[in-house]
């Protein structure tokens, strides 16, 4: 694997089959502009092969960090190592990185057949070479027919595929994609999603995807992070982070989550603790390891019972209705407890021989404790 | 309706001369084409376009080997840096090319500036001729040029997006490459139009000229000569036509040129 990343250097290619990806790791790197630290000090480790997303609002430094792996902005400290070669003095050009931009990138004075041999006549290969690569890259992204166009005679959807079959057409062991498909429609954006990840499985690069769409990361990416503030806030695979957040800002950026903030942990037993709220409910919950002194109860709509079957539950409380919906699929009730502020949202498969409860009826909800994590709250 | 005043005006002001000035071209003596055949058959007027054709091509070489640096830094450059830069341009822009015809005339004459410095730093032990010769108009021609060769740069510049460069970075093309490849290419709109704004202006040139002098006068300067030292009105009119046409000429000629290239970006 060592000897594979050494020889990658610029003008060499291996065939285009079987190139794996690399290994990435940001040890404690930084970012700072004078006063203003966009990125604090950060550690991170991507895995040859896995498809990674960093997602978070804007700001959050989740596009400094593919900047500095990238070689666009220079790490105020650390290293970044690919395959265990730090490249932060590598300048961009030498990287052998694909890339796939936001807004695509493609130069408007080139046809679409010569942005995609672009890097490859950078890479100095003969005229035969590039047509005949070029070409299978635009069977790739079933594009076959339009190499002699310009990029401003193709669709959206079009342009994201050469820009594509640009970024991996010169075989890179690592592929990084800003916001790829930020620009496209809803329904475009599912189907490039699947192409994505058949591309990315046939390719078999380390791809490092940065989005600000959790649904989007959850869907392609194998592990993701969390960012906030220019930090790491959680990192774990789509459905740990989702079914087991560890913070108040993990829950709410993936998904719907309901907080019952927890006055006192009542009892400790094993994975479980038993917590009085700060509205007098004594409720039992997973307790992940992570300490932290102010908690909540974090609670997922899906995981909610109501009605009847919800008397059976180990947590089991008689709230009211404060508000019910029907959205597509679903019944979404707003239900508030008895002594808490807010409402508890829970979410129902709807179908005919179900009943949508009206504003102000008293229900029985519950949910068992493993159904329920302690968070922190901030 | 909205039209009527101002098309009144191009009619009263500058179509209605342009056509006095064509018709009194035929208005010779010897016959309607003979001041025609006078500028063909005089070596020195013909010199004198030459001349001038060729002055305008050095000028516009000049202006846009001298501009595309400054254009490239201001169009980076942020904040403070760029108003001062913006104010650089546009002051000389502001200012009256006659003035600054005069002041290059202080500054290279006999006993200017340039020549008093270079004698007290012993770098000359005579004064050099500067004014008044081909140099002299030229520096000057170029320096007043300057903002609308810039500015025409700038404007294309501004328009590259700077990811443009990041991804011909990645993908593998050095600085220079990245220069010529992509950042070239994509700012010749701009080099275009300004070498178009600068060598039409040259070619009619007058006060710096006339003021600086040279190897032969521009045309422009010819046609004054005639007009005001020969009152031979007729044959400073057809020196003007045949200034008027070549102008023409050539800038149908540049659109032409461009449309094709843009022809080709809409697809072959």
């Amino acid at each position: 694997m060592n000897d594979m990343s050494s020889s990658q250097a610029l003008g060499t290619f291996p065939d285009t089959s079987r190139t794996r990806g690399a290994r990435v790791e940001f040890d404690r790197v930084s970012k700072d502009y004078g006063e203003l630290t966009v990125l604090h000090e950060t550690s991170l480790t991507i895995e040859a092969g896995e498809f990674f997303a960093l997602i978070g609002p804007s700001g959050s430094g989740k596009s400094t960090l593919l900047g500095v792996l990238a070689g666009f902005v220079p790490p105020s400290y650390g290293a970044v190592k690919v395959d265990g070669t730090d490249i932060v003095a590598v300048p961009p050009y030498r990287r052998n990185i694909g890339m796939v931009f936001q807004n695509y990138a493609l130069f408007p004075h080139m046809s679409v057949a010569e942005n995609i041999g672009f890097p490859l006549k950078m890479r100095g290969c003969g005229k035969g070479e590039i047509a005949e690569r070029v070409k299978k890259a635009l069977a790739m992204v079933r594009l076959e027919a339009l190499g002699e166009r310009r990029p401003a005679q193709l669709s959206g959807g079009q342009q994201q595929r050469v820009a594509l079959a640009r970024a991996a057409v010169y075989d890179p062991r690592l592929l990084l994609m800003d916001e790829p498909l930020g620009a496209l429609d809803k329904n475009l954006r599912e189907e490039m999603q699947d192409e994505i990840k058949r591309f990315q499985r046939a390719f078999g690069a380390t791809v490092i995807y940065v989005t600000h769409d959790q649904q989007e990361a959850a869907f392609l990416a194998d592990r993701l992070a969390v960012m906030r503030g220019g930090m790491l806030e959680q990192i774990g695979t789509p459905r740990q982070l989702y079914e087991m957040p560890g913070t108040h800002f993990v829950a709410s950026f993936l998904g719907e989550a309901s907080l019952l903030p927890v006055a006192e942990i009542v009892e400790r037993h094993g994975r479980e603790v038993t917590v009085r709220t700060q509205g007098g409910l004594v409720l039992r919950a997973l307790a992940p390891s992570r300490v932290s002194e102010r908690r909540a109860v974090c609670l997922r709509p899906e995981n909610i019972a109501i009605g009847a079957s919800a008397r059976e539950r180990d947590n089991h409380f008689l709230g009211v209705v404060e508000e019910a919906v029907f959205t597509t699929g679903t019944l979404r009730y707003r239900v508030r407890l008895p002594g808490t502020d807010g409402a508890l949202t829970v979410r129902v498969p709807s179908h005919p021989g179900i009943e949508l409860l009206p504003p102000g009826a008293s229900v029985d909800i519950g949910w068992d404790a493993t159904m329920a994590v302690t968070i922190a709250e901030e | 309706m909205l039209l009527a005043a101002p098309l009144t005006l191009l009619a009263l002001f500058f179509l209605l001369p342009l056509l006095t000035v064509f018709g009194q071209s035929f208005a010779a003596p010897d016959g309607p084409l003979g001041t025609y055949a006078r500028v063909a058959g005089d070596s020195a007027l013909r010199y004198s376009l030459i001349y001038t054709f060729q002055t305008a091509a050095i000028v516009t070489l000049a202006a846009l080997v001298l501009s595309y640096p400054v254009a490239f830094l201001i169009s980076r450059a942020q904040g403070r840096w760029l108003v001062i830069g913006m104010v650089l341009v546009l002051v000389p822009f502001w200012t009256s090319a006659v003035i600054r015809s005069y002041a290059w005339l202080v500054l290279l004459q006999r006993r200017g500036v340039v020549n008093e410095i270079m004698l007290a730093l012993g770098l000359i032990d005579r004064p050099l001729r500067l004014a008044n010769t081909d140099l002299g108009t030229h520096v000057a021609m170029v320096q007043i040029m300057l903002p609308f060769m810039i500015l025409p740069l700038l404007s294309a510049m501004r328009g590259i997006d700077p990811s443009m460069l990041r991804a011909a970075a990645i993908l593998g093309a050095n600085p220079w490459r990245q220069f010529v490849n992509v950042y070239l290419p994509l700012s010749t709109p701009g080099v275009g139009a300004g070498c178009v704004l600068v060598f039409i202006s040259t070619l009619g040139f007058y006060i710096t000229p006339a003021l600086l002098g040279g190897s032969s006068p521009m045309i422009a300067v010819a046609i004054e000569q005639q007009v005001s030292r020969l009152l031979d009105w007729p044959l400073a009119s057809a020196l003007a036509t045949v200034l008027l046409v070549l102008t023409c000429a050539l800038f149908m000629l540049y659109e032409r040129l461009n449309r094709r290239l843009a022809g080709a970006g809409e697809g072959r």
